[in-house]
């Protein structure tokens, strides 16, 4: 069992005939265990589609991924379980979370699909409870956040228990999929230390979607560029920021806005 | 407000009284009518038959010598009870119907909702006569005659609500948890489509009571000895010229029990969907009190404060904007924000999401509505004195905008109109605004057209806004603006909806304006780095005031004086940011409400001790 994350000639295709469009076309790159691999481009270039299709959220219309020996595209059975070991974190803070559950609940909900997906017994309420709790403060946050409703929190700790959720299914590998576009400048930092600093803890691998050239550079070890669902260039992050070899990364870099 | 406090706040008012009233009546009837009266409005007596209203039988007395109050009395338990058993039985299994969908996937997905919109384009009337007939006449096949009949529609709402449900991010976090379908069907999409399906039910109880009725009056529900309001019309109907009463008062009672469920409906709706605040008058608002939970902000940038002296645009001078909180107070939501914009100047208005900033500029523009309220001492643009009303209100700059006024907003798929050319739109204001004639309008509506650099501009005129990208579609938006000859570009967050290469073109095209035109625009953004490379000079707000007025040299040198400017400097990270290092964050618990600046911006970092404690088998460790 290795944690190697390929995405192999993978294509994604929506609708049919004459309207259909082809959202991701034949991408291959792999997320090596324990690295945070930047995804960045421009909207509609395919880089959310891409995770999704990791997850199963949605389908690719060919080609394959793989999460170590197993396929988990098109995933049947003990792949399916097997996919779980990749999660994701979304971008809206305000979906993120059932409105209507604590935050307690929806922690717990992960907690216990990873048991599910281990085959392992449930641990008791109470020692559920103070994972949870352990959960919480490994995103700084007080303990008793377990019972509040995410209404009642801001943007920034919410996407921070989106992190701790993520975290609660054990993963091998995290998507995370824009994690700060909609939040303040001023938290960002926090939501991305706080994800940085479990993932170098867990080991576990992340790719790092982001619009954010300047935030993708602090965050990732490499980085990749998508343009209208292909790929357009993959490297180490100092490499393709200092020296990028294609004029769109160039274009993409000169854009960023500097204070 | 939660849902109690705003179902005990209904229920004060004279719609949740009478909706009470009414329910109480009607529950009281359907549990004990039969009880108290079924034995006296059993009794026949062929001395009485037909007779006119009388002390002893106040509607009068039927075809039998029965008395008309009492038997429609007792027939309410049977009306009301068919009525919503049919509801429940419909309801239920439409609401099955409508998330099957979601739960089966893929073609027999698509089969389902085809047939749930078939089912929808039958007339639910005809239909419950059709099934009806299937059934045999009884009450029970009339019931589910009916719950058929309405089971279309509550599968077509359930299906359109759950549907965007579904598309939530919690409904996705849990399916990639691998939670089962059903499971998440219970825990994350019941309990979100809830409200609406139980509002709807309620008014549905009511509709298919009188359907009910409809189906015992032709015969085909409640069938001799028993009897329901509706047997009781068919039963009084022949005899409508002997005795009127023994149609007539079934006929009210169906008509009164239909208005209580509808009365029910609307207090349900209104205490399970929070509602906007109502305006306050003028009169109340000087009574309430604004909240203050901050301590003052001492503002630490330079206000302009000789008036006159520089050639002004925009002036404006203590403006604020309230909101009304509750019944009774108000909160401050932009706090006494002074500042000037002179002619040819960019000025940049930065801040966190619930600042002021842009409350800010849309009250500048008129823009805010109630339950808003803005005042202000002095409000002037381009000369002309901004007239406050008593309530607050600013006059309206409709007759500014596209002369002296161009507005862009932030999202220019929604500022434009889908079912219109987009040169059409950008042509109007040459027509409303500037006594073009149509040939005139479309000619410097072309001319705009190709001033913001739209390819191709002839051609691009006769498109709608879908064929437009984002980004031709805000240069659309500005060329709008520009018809005109503006004195001030009110900009709210015009780049954040675009991708970094378009953002770079449209700010250059700002510029470009700024400098050939003259034109003084007020860009508001959250992202810092925008506005310092446009603009010559930025205002900071934060918790709705203005804590800092600098100019974008001195922003950018790390001159600011305001702690809180400083703070969100530096967690603002740029391409030379140190790679490798924690990045700056402002904690949620700091403020900069006091004037004493406290040790804010220090990173947050992971407590690696908890994280130890977690079970967790990861491979590459």
């Amino acid at each position: 069992m290795s944690n190697r994350l390929a995405f192999d000639s993978v294509s994604v295709t929506y609708g049919h005939g004459s309207t259909a469009y082809t959202a991701v076309d034949g991408v291959d790159l792999a997320l090596e265990p324990g690295e945070i691999l930047g995804l960045v481009g421009e909207s509609g270039s395919g880089k959310s589609t891409l995770a999704r299709a990791a997850v199963g959220l949605t389908e690719p219309s060919s080609g394959s991924i793989s999460l170590g020996e197993t396929e988990i595209s098109n995933a049947r059975g003990a792949a399916v379980r097997e996919r779980r070991r990749v999660q994701m974190i979304f971008q809206d803070p305000q979906s993120c979370f059932n409105p209507r559950r604590t935050i307690g609940q929806s922690l717990d909900e992960a907690l216990q699909a990873a048991h599910r997906r281990e085959g392992t017994d449930l641990p008791r309420q109470r020692a559920r409870r103070d994972e949870i709790a352990n959960l919480l403060r490994a995103v700084a946050l007080p303990a008793d956040a377990a019972e509040r409703m995410p209404a009642q929190l801001s943007g920034g700790q919410r996407q921070r228990i989106a992190v701790a959720r993520a975290i609660a299914a054990k993963p091998s590998v995290i998507l995370a999929d824009e994690i700060t576009s909609a939040l303040d400048v001023s938290v960002q930092g926090a939501v991305l230390n706080l994800l940085k600093g479990l993932q170098r803890e867990l080991g576990f691998s992340v790719l790092f979607i982001s619009h954010n050239l300047a935030v993708v550079r602090i965050v990732c070890d490499r980085v990749a560029v998508m343009r209208h669902g292909r790929l357009v260039e993959v490297g180490e992050t100092t490499e393709v920021m200092e020296a990028p070899q294609q004029d769109y990364t160039r274009q993409l870099i000169a854009a960023v806005p500097t204070l | 407000m939660t849902t109690t406090r705003r179902l005990l706040a209904v229920l004060r008012t004279p719609l949740g009284i009478f909706a009470l009233v009414a329910v109480s009546a009607l529950t009281f009837l359907t549990l004990f009518a039969p009880a108290i009266w079924g034995e006296q409005a059993a009794v026949t007596n062929p001395s009485l038959v037909s007779q006119p209203p009388s002390p002893e039988h106040v509607f009068g007395t039927d075809g039998s010598g029965r008395d008309i109050l009492l038997r429609t009395l007792v027939a309410t338990r049977l009306s009301v009870v068919m009525a919503l058993a049919a509801t429940a039985i419909g309801v239920a299994a439409g609401v099955l119907l409508g998330l099957l969908p979601l739960v089966l996937g893929g073609r027999s997905a698509r089969l389902v909702v085809a047939g749930i919109n078939i089912g929808v384009a039958f007339p639910g009337l005809l239909l419950a006569i059709a099934f009806s007939v299937i059934l045999g006449q009884s009450g029970l096949a009339a019931s589910l005659a009916i719950a058929i009949a309405i089971m279309p529609n509550y599968g077509r709402l359930t299906h359109n609500l759950a549907a965007s449900v579904w598309g939530r991010d919690y409904v996705s976090a849990a399916l990639v948890l691998g939670i089962p379908k059903s499971t998440i069907v219970f825990r994350h999409l019941l309990p979100n489509v809830r409200d609406p399906l139980i509002v709807n039910a309620t008014l549905t109880a009511g509709g298919t009571l009188v359907s009910f009725a409809g189906l015992s009056f032709l015969g085909l529900g409640i069938q001799v000895p028993e009897y329901d309001w509706g047997r009781m019309l068919n039963e009084g109907v022949a005899r409508i010229f002997v005795t009127p009463a023994a149609a007539l008062v079934p006929g009210i009672a169906i008509i009164l029990a239909g208005l209580t469920f509808v009365l029910l409906g609307e207090v349900l709706g209104k205490a399970l969907t929070p509602s906007g605040h109502r305006g306050f008058s003028a009169r109340m608002l000087r009574k309430l009190t604004p909240r203050r939970d901050a301590a003052p902000i001492v503002s630490t940038g330079t206000i302009a404060a000789s008036e006159g002296e520089t050639d002004h645009v925009l002036s404006v001078r203590n403006l604020r904007v309230y909101a009304p909180e509750g019944e009774k107070r108000l909160r401050t939501l932009v706090d006494g924000v002074s500042f000037d914009i002179a002619r040819g100047e960019i000025v940049g208005v930065v801040g966190e999401s619930g600042s002021g900033k842009s409350l800010t500029l849309m009250s500048v523009a008129g823009l805010l509505e109630a339950p808003l309220h803005v005042t202000a001492d002095s409000a002037e643009f381009d000369g002309e004195q901004l007239t406050l009303s008593e309530n607050g209100h600013p006059k309206s700059l409709d007759h500014h905008f596209g002369r002296r006024l161009a507005m862009v907003f932030q999202d220019p798929m929604s500022s434009l109109n889908p079912a219109l050319h987009v040169g059409v739109q950008v042509a109007e204001t040459g027509l409303l605004h500037l006594d073009m004639n149509r040939e005139q309008a479309r000619g410097a509506a072309i001319d705009r057209l190709k001033d913001v650099q739209i390819p191709d501009a002839e051609r691009r005129y006769k498109q709608y806004p879908h064929e437009y990208s984002g980004g031709m579609r805000q240069r659309a938006m500005i060329a709008a603006g520009l018809m005109g000859a503006p004195a001030l570009i009110l900009a709210d967050e015009p780049t954040t909806a675009l991708d970094v290469t378009v953002q770079e073109g449209i700010l250059r095209l700002l510029r470009k304006i700024n400098e050939a035109e003259g034109t003084a625009i007020m860009f508001v953004s959250h992202d810092i780095a925008v506005v310092t490379s446009l603009c010559t000079r930025v205002l900071v707000m934060y918790r709705g005031r203005l804590v800092e007025d600098i100019s974008a040299e001195n922003l950018r040198a790390g001159n600011a004086a305001h702690p809180y400017t400083r703070a969100l400097m530096t967690t603002v990270p740029t391409m030379r940011s140190p790679r490798g290092e924690p990045m700056a964050s402002i904690p949620d618990d700091a403020d900069f409400s006091g004037t004493s600046p406290i040790e804010v911006v220090e990173a947050v970092k992971p407590l690696t001790a908890a994280v130890r404690l977690l079970e967790f088998e990861g491979e590459a460790r």
